[in-house]
Order: C-alpha cells, then sequence, then structure tokens
C-alpha cells in the first residue's frame, strides 16, 4: 500500500521546483543564495545624528523618506527596514500647514563586515533624509 | 433480529486540527497587520503569477471594513472545518480567504512569498483540504488519517526544500558558517542590549557560526523524514532548537513552525494502529 506523506511530498517538491513561489507553493529559499556574503548594508534610522527607532517620530514634513533609495553596491538582507521606514513615513505625514520639525532625521545604512570578525566598515551613507516631530 | 441503528456520533476536532485553525487565525491577523489600514497599495508588483493585481481594488480591501468582514469568514470558514460542519467547503472558504491576505502582502510588501506565519499554515490547510477530498473520492476508510499524513508529506516537503535552496544557491559557503555570523551581526545593530551581546558573541566566534548552519541544515533535510510516522516526534523536537534559535539569534518570531509539527507529530493520526484480531 502506498502511503499519502510520501506521495504528497514528492509531488509538493516537485512542484515547488517546476512552479516556484506562486501561493501556496513556494520554494522556501530564504537567506539561501549567500554565496560569497561577506559585506553588507545595515540599514539604519538617525535623528539628530543618533541611531533611533523611526516610530518615535512622526509628522514628516516632506515625502523624501518615503521614496529612500535601495542601498547600491553592497548586499543586505534587512531591506524590510527599509520597507517599513518608507511605510511609516507614508502613513505619519505631516497635515498640510505643518511647521517643518525640529528633528533632522535620516535613513542610510552602514556596511559591516564578517572577515577577520564583525566589524564595521566606513560611515553612515544617507539614503534620505527630512524633517520630523518626535512622537508625544 | 432488528438491529438497532444509532446515528454515527459527529467525530470530535483534534488537537492536530485545533492548532491548524489557531495557526491559521494567527497568520491572518500577521499578515493583516501588514497590509492592513497602511493606505498605500503597490499594484501588481510581484503578483503577475497570481494575475489578480490588476483585477480587483486592492486598496479597498485593506479598509477596516472588508479587513472585519474577512475575518468574519476566516472565523467561520475555520469553525466549520474545525467542528467538521461541511469541513470542505468550510476550509474553502478559509483558505479563500488566506490567499486574499496573501496576495494584499505581496502587493503591499512587494515580497516574492508572504511572511512564513501565513505561509506555513495556508499550506498545510489547502493539503489538509486536497488530502481529505482524495480520501473520500477514493473511499478511503479514514478520511482524516489520510488527510493528516499529506500534511506530514508537504511539511516535510517544505522543510527539504528550505535545505536544499540552501545547498543548491549557497553551496559550502553556508555550511560553513560566514554568511550566517554576518547576518547574526547585522541584527546586532538596533537590537536590546543583552540580545545584541548574545548576536556579537556569536558573529565573533566562526566556530559557532558553522555549528549553527549545520545545526540548521540537518535539521531542515532531516524534515524528510516526517513522512515517517515514527520519526515525527525526533524531527519536531529538533525544530524547537531552531526555532528559539531563530529568535535569539535573528529576531524572527515563528511560532507556528514550532506548534504544528508537534502538533502533527503527536495527533493520534497517522499513527498505525493493530486493526488484528487478537489471537485465540
Amino acid at each position: 500500500v502506498v502511503r499519502p506523506a510520501p506521495i504528497a511530498f514528492a509531488a509538493y517538491v516537485a512542484t515547488a521546483v517546476l512552479v516556484g513561489d506562486c501561493w501556496p507553493i513556494a520554494r522556501f529559499d530564504m537567506y539561501a543564495d549567500l554565496r560569497g556574503y561577506d559585506e553588507s548594508a545595515v540599514i539604519v534610522f538617525r535623528a539628530d545624528g543618533r541611531p533611533v527607532e523611526i516610530e518615535q517620530y512622526e509628522d514628516f514634513t516632506d515625502d523624501t523618506l518615503a521614496h529612500a533609495p535601495d542601498p547600491r553596491g553592497v548586499r543586505y538582507t534587512m531591506g524590510w527596514r527599509l520597507d517599513e521606514t518608507r511605510r511609516w513615513v507614508l502613513t505619519h505625514k505631516a497635515p498640510p500647514g505643518t511647521a517643518p520639525g525640529p528633528v533632522n532625521v535620516q535613513v542610510g545604512y552602514v556596511t559591516v563586515r564578517i572577515d577577520g570578525g564583525p566589524h564595521q566598515v566606513g560611515d553612515f551613507v544617507v539614503l534620505a533624509e527630512g524633517r520630523a516631530w518626535p512622537r508625544s | 433480529v432488528a438491529a438497532v441503528v444509532s446515528p454515527t456520533p459527529r467525530p470530535r476536532p483534534t488537537a492536530a486540527r485545533a492548532v491548524l485553525v489557531a495557526s491559521c487565525l494567527y497568520g491572518f491577523v500577521a499578515s493583516s497587520w501588514l497590509w492592513g489600514g497602511r493606505g498605500e497599495v503597490r499594484q501588481g508588483y510581484e503578483v503577475a503569477t497570481l494575475d489578480v493585481g490588476s483585477a480587483l481594488d486592492l486598496a479597498s480591501l485593506t479598509a477596516p471594513i472588508p479587513r472585519l468582514g474577512m475575518a468574519c469568514v476566516l472565523v467561520a470558514g475555520l469553525a466549520g472545518f474545525l467542528f467538521r460542519r461541511r469541513e470542505l467547503a468550510s476550509g474553502a472558504f478559509a483558505f479563500a480567504v488566506l490567499t486574499v491576505s496573501a496576495v494584499l502582502e505581496l502587493t503591499v510588501r512587494g515580497v516574492r512569498i508572504p511572511g512564513l506565519e501565513l505561509l506555513l499554515p495556508g499550506n498545510l490547510l489547502a493539503a489538509w483540504l486536497v488530502g481529505l477530498a482524495v480520501a473520500r473520492w477514493r473511499g478511503a476508510p479514514d478520511p482524516d488519517d489520510e488527510a493528516h499524513e499529506v500534511v506530514c508529506g508537504v511539511l516535510g516537503a517544505t522543510l527539504v526544500l528550505a535545505a536544499g535552496c540552501k545547498l543548491w544557491y549557497g553551496g559550502l559557503d553556508w555550511v560553513g558558517g560566514r554568511p550566517l555570523a554576518l547576518i547574526v551581526y547585522e541584527r546586532s545593530f538596533g537590537a536590546a542590549p543583552g540580545i545584541a551581546d548574545v548576536r556579537l558573541a556569536f558573529a565573533e566566534r566562526p566556530w559557532l557560526g558553522a555549528l549553527g548552519a549545520s545545526f540548521t541544515l540537518v535539521t531542515e533535510a532531516a524534515g524528510g523524514l516526517f513522512v515517517v510516522p515514527r520519526l515525527r516526534r525526533t524531527v519536531a523536537a529538533l525544530l524547537v532548537p531552531l526555532f528559539v534559535g531563530l529568535f535569539v539569534l535573528m529576531g524572527i518570531l515563528h511560532l507556528v513552525w514550532v506548534a504544528l509539527p508537534l502538533a502533527l507529530a503527536w495527533s493520534h493520526l497517522g499513527v498505525p494502529r493493530n486493526t488484528e484480531a487478537p489471537a485465540t
């Protein structure tokens, strides 16, 4: 008697390999393509030069941060942080007529490497910046 | 002799079904948190394979009322699935809601696959429904048992695919542990002080990176053994430290990936039963 589990196993693997990622099928290849992954960009949000959480700020007075570009020339696995930043800014825009906030906010990245031990390479690279208000 | 015919009692909900139902609800909440109420939907990006991005006004679905309606349909569908009231149709409605949630998440986030909290329950619910439908069509004596086996096969496949992709795309680089150490180091930035120290300590020790990467690969590859009923508990137990490690080192909390294997492995379904008459 052929049991259903091995058949389902083989069918799912074959479908995922052939079809790729198409809900609800997936190849589950997260964090797989890391050949030569020795250097990467860590997305950082800063306010007046200090690393902070973006949720502490609101009333962004322009869309610059919402359209921050991706880091170029360096790989990274934390792109969701950039997505979250863009989305937060879009959903926390200042109402029309609001004065620019007192805080200079920036989204950017630092480059890190793992060879010879984990260490930071170079300075903070600004991707976009603007003004915002601290959340009350 | 007149036989007394009593109505067949309705089967009771099983623990595995209950955990799957809870996982589907959790997956929907996690997914809808990502797309709900954002007000910004990027149409059509990376959802070409589903080809619904342009056919629906997706933005309107992210408003509170449609979101609540989806939640109601999901709860009703999952309740029907759990308590076996028209379970195939109920489960299909629930799966349809999960599908809409997945499409919204793909569209809003611009990613290829939804979050794993939604992906695994969605996969396993679909597998259960397909397994149940096929078993009934075949006239199997215990359709739920067969459906459970199908779900276990699919769960094993997801784990083996994860291991296979790491070897296929990352090769020995992945096994060496350097990429993993770098990923963990990245996640020390902005982490709470105690957690950041643990992640930094991990990244500073190459042997830990190699050990973690090897353990991940071996455990995921061993997931294929989930098709063997007597090995399921071992595989499920191995997944616990894997996902605890993921949480501590990478900040990724995948509760359903721990709860579902444990529930399936400890389920009374799929366990070979002695159906032979006792020797006289």
